[in-house]
């Protein structure tokens, strides 16, 4: 330890303020992305009140270059977008109708169009055919278990469910922990949406989504009526960017379960109503509900009982999460769902 | 708050120039990393800063009994109390709803259970805690200033996952300013930038696209894919909580304290003992000084010592979570050990001719020990990673399998752990060497290139933002 190069600690500090000032310069737009992931607070406002005029500047003087060659290198979607304050979710939904006034599609006629404005055409909107499909074993169904936290065990449990069963299907678990659809600026499921649809073409996608979208939306706050007309076109965003390119996919979204405590059970009750309500305007969506079949009467409950008549600790502490042996629950009900809809062998 | 975000630089940011203007008024100084440490305990979750403070008043009042009070017996009574009201705590906020569940399950009972959420650093700083008081009582050490140990207590860098520092290593460290001019930030920068590399580019990114993928369904994979996850695994524990304490070893040295060293190349071990003398070596000198040789150690005969080295284990499991696959885990390596310490004798019971290990060269020998240890190791990682015994059998069960890929070995991936396993076996020196280049750069130079490295690693990891530490949960 003795022949360690020392320096004195105004030094190091020098270094670190030069290493800092280096770092935020040349990635000024992951900072912005950084603090708006940030809890609301004076940190997240100072952070901000920085990172953004200095994203502009670096922006002009194209500071932001390494990054985006960085990412282009890697093949990563690049942490800047042309317009930060408007991300592509925000753009989708904007194109589409408030669902508090839905549009007059056609019920049972799964191959009618949604109805959108003239001023708003929707390119990726694909009529969903009817016909149930078969899945073989030869050409099993392709599952897409995807969205925040909750997915992970859901999706788990799900193609544990498939292989235990024997069932031609494939499932893919691609969980994005701390994502939902308040914050696109901090993660875009339009974008994200758009790149699984091409990269795994799957015939189904189950998105599993809610857990983190307590955040006001365009200055609505959760439970009113602007932020569910707002939260309603963002599912509908999103489902029509999963759907693009091929009709036939659907889209099964699950909504959270029932949370122990407050704001949690106001939050996502407004949530799966928020899902609910676009269902019949998106052909190809489906509502799963897993918070009434996983509550005790709509009430919170840890323990639930399994076919065989054993009670099983399904929740974790935090009172949100489907435990590893209680997301069985959720995965049921998802198969369930599915099997209303494919031949499943 | 945890190290590899943004708002934790900015924390730093402001807490070390503080630090360093605030050194040489002590008075001012000991109150400001207090409230700073406190501070970035409260960012996880504030409720649990009165668990902290509480611990610490209990355990400094414990300790300062135990030196004032000449009673034999008062003096144990107290330690004794402590250490109770130490695993007390730790056992209603980590074991009380896994023992309730466990004995509902098994008894068809309905037990209620407290949904207390695990506070952050908990089974650190309360292994720290009876640390301190048993060696106040042993007279290994003296007692602090209530100052002084409420700052060793809570110092944010071991706060929340290690190292485990005894007082005897920290408190004297406050005796007075530190150096301003005596700082190895070469050292610290190196295990800092290597500290974000191993979490952000090596550990979530095997982690993510092929750890969890297996684990999560392990019949969808194949015998290579199980395989690369069991190593993958090896790597990303590895390179998650070594991470986390070098980084907290940086940090101290850039505040100009000392920590002891917490890994030492794990998977170069010769033997699981070897193992554990490289592995969390802060938790295994702890378990070995107050669990196992408390418990007797090697000194009452064979069959005394191997039931020390079971319940250590298990112990050791146990502390890592309250479930029975960390006890398996810790079955695993008790085993083991015991079976080395054994295996002198057993050869010898065996009759196995003693002349075939002489036939082999001593490099053969020791390449053969290193695998071994390491699948040994490997082995025990499946039990400590799988969600529940079920699955840890099917991934074991997995390695045997046939069929077809799914693609989630990529060349990169393989890359990732080939380079994570072999980097272990890079000379010290070469360490050294580095970092006596790098203080010879201008300031400017040795800033911008840190700089350009956060962006790297930043670009790299993908902008996804960090998964959660994997010792955080312990």
């Amino acid at each position: 330890m003795s022949e360690e190069p020392v320096t004195t600690a105004r030094q190091a500090g020098r270094v670190i303020r030069i290493a800092l000032i280096t770092a935020l310069l040349l990635n000024t737009a992951g900072v912005v992305r950084a603090g708006l992931g940030m809890e609301p607070g004076p940190t997240r406002d100072l952070l901000l009140a920085v990172a953004h005029p200095l994203d502009s500047i670096a922006g002009a003087l194209d500071l932001n270059r390494p990054r985006t060659s960085l990412d282009a290198m890697l093949g990563h979607r690049g942490a800047a977008t042309d317009d930060d304050r408007h991300t592509r979710l925000e753009q989708d939904a904007d194109r589409l109708q408030p669902v508090a006034e839905p549009p007059a599609s056609v019920p049972g006629n799964p191959g009618a169009q949604a109805n959108t404005s003239e001023a708003a055409p929707q390119p990726r909107l694909a009529p969903v055919a009817a016909a149930v499909r078969h899945a073989t074993a030869e050409h099993p169904l392709r599952i897409l278990v995807t969205g925040d936290s909750l997915s992970d065990f859901d999706g788990q449990q799900l193609a544990r469910l498939v292989s235990s069963e024997h069932l031609p299907a494939k499932v893919r678990v691609q969980a994005r922990n701390g994502t939902g659809l308040t914050q696109p600026s901090v993660f875009d499921w339009s974008d994200e949406a758009a790149q699984d649809a091409v990269t795994f073409d799957p015939d189904v996608v189950v998105m599993v989504l809610g857990a983190n979208d307590g955040w006001p939306l365009k200055g609505a706050d959760v439970g009113s009526n602007a932020w569910n007309s707002e939260y309603s076109r963002r599912v509908e965003a999103v489902t029509r960017d999963f759907i693009a390119g091929d009709p036939q996919r659907r889209v099964y979204w699950v909504g959270p379960p029932v949370p122990r405590s407050a704001p949690w059970i106001h939050i996502f009750a407004r949530i799966n109503d928020a899902v609910r309500a676009v269902v019949p305007n998106v052909p190809g969506l489906r509502y799963v509900d897993v918070a009434g079949p996983t509550s005790d009467h709509g009430h919170y409950t840890d323990y639930l009982t399994d076919p065989a008549g054993h009670r099983i600790l399904a929740r974790q502490h935090d009172g949100i999460h489907f435990s590893w042996p209680g997301s069985v629950f959720p995965a049921r009900i998802i198969l369930s769902a599915l099997r209303g809809e494919y031949t499943l062998g | 708050m945890i190290f590899p975000t943004v708002q934790f630089a900015l924390f730093f940011a402001v807490v070390l120039p503080l630090s360093w203007a605030l050194m040489p008024l002590q008075r001012l100084w000991r109150p400001f990393i207090l409230v700073a440490s406190y501070y970035f305990y409260a960012a996880a979750d504030w409720h649990y800063v009165f668990l902290l403070a509480g611990s610490t008043v209990v355990n400094q009042a414990a300790a300062t009994v135990i030196t004032r009070q000449s009673s034999v017996k008062v003096r144990k009574a107290v330690l004794i109390a402590a250490t109770a009201l130490d695993l007390g705590t730790l056992g209603v906020f980590k074991y009380l709803d896994f023992f309730s569940d466990s004995l509902s399950a098994s008894l068809g009972l309905s037990l209620g259970l407290l949904h207390l959420v695990l506070p952050v650093g908990v089974s650190f700083y309360t292994f720290q805690a009876i640390s301190y008081v048993v060696d106040v009582y042993r007279g290994r050490t003296p007692l602090a200033g209530p100052l002084d140990y409420a700052i060793y207590a809570s110092f944010f860098p071991h706060l929340v996952a290690g190292p485990i520092v005894r007082a005897s290593e920290f408190v004297p460290q406050l005796s007075g300013p530190r150096d301003p001019n005596g700082i190895p930030a070469a050292r610290a920068f190196g295990l800092i930038a290597g500290g974000l590399v191993k979490k952000m580019v090596v550990a979530d990114m095997i982690g993510t696209k092929l750890v969890e993928p297996v684990f999560g369904t392990p019949q969808a994979h194949n015998g290579t894919e199980t395989l690369m996850a069991v190593y993958g695994y090896a790597v990303q524990i590895y390179c998650d909580f070594s991470a986390y304490t070098d980084m907290a070893i940086g940090l101290a040295l850039l505040l100009g304290f000392r920590f002891p060293d917490n890994f030492d190349r794990p998977y170069t071990a010769r033997s699981l003992q070897d193992f554990w003398r490289r592995w969390h070596m802060t938790l295994s000198r702890w378990l070995r000084d107050y669990l196992y040789i408390p418990l007797g150690g090697n000194r009452g005969g064979s069959a005394k010592t191997y039931r020390n080295l079971m319940l250590t284990m298990l112990l050791g499991g146990l502390w890592h979570g309250a479930a029975w696959t960390f006890v398996i885990w810790g079955g695993i390596h008790g085993v083991g050990l015991a079976i080395e310490r054994a295996w002198p004798s057993m050869a010898n019971a065996m009759r196995f001719p003693p002349d075939i290990p002489a036939r082999f060269p001593q490099p053969v020998k020791t390449a053969v020990a290193r695998v071994v240890t390491f699948h040994v190791v490997c082995l025990a990682w499946v039990f400590f990673r799988a969600p529940d015994l079920g699955t840890a059998l099917a991934v074991l069960g997995r390695l045997f399998a046939g069929g077809p890929s799914t693609g989630i070995v990529t060349p990169t991936i393989v890359l990732l752990i080939a380079a994570a396993l072999a980097v272990q076996w890079i000379p010290r020196g070469f360490g050294a060497r580095l970092r006596t280049a790098f203080v010879t750069l201008p300031v400017y130079a040795q800033g911008i290139s840190l700089g350009v490295m956060l962006l790297v690693i930043a670009a790299v990891s993908g902008g996804q933002g960090v998964a959660p530490f994997i010792y955080f949960r312990f």
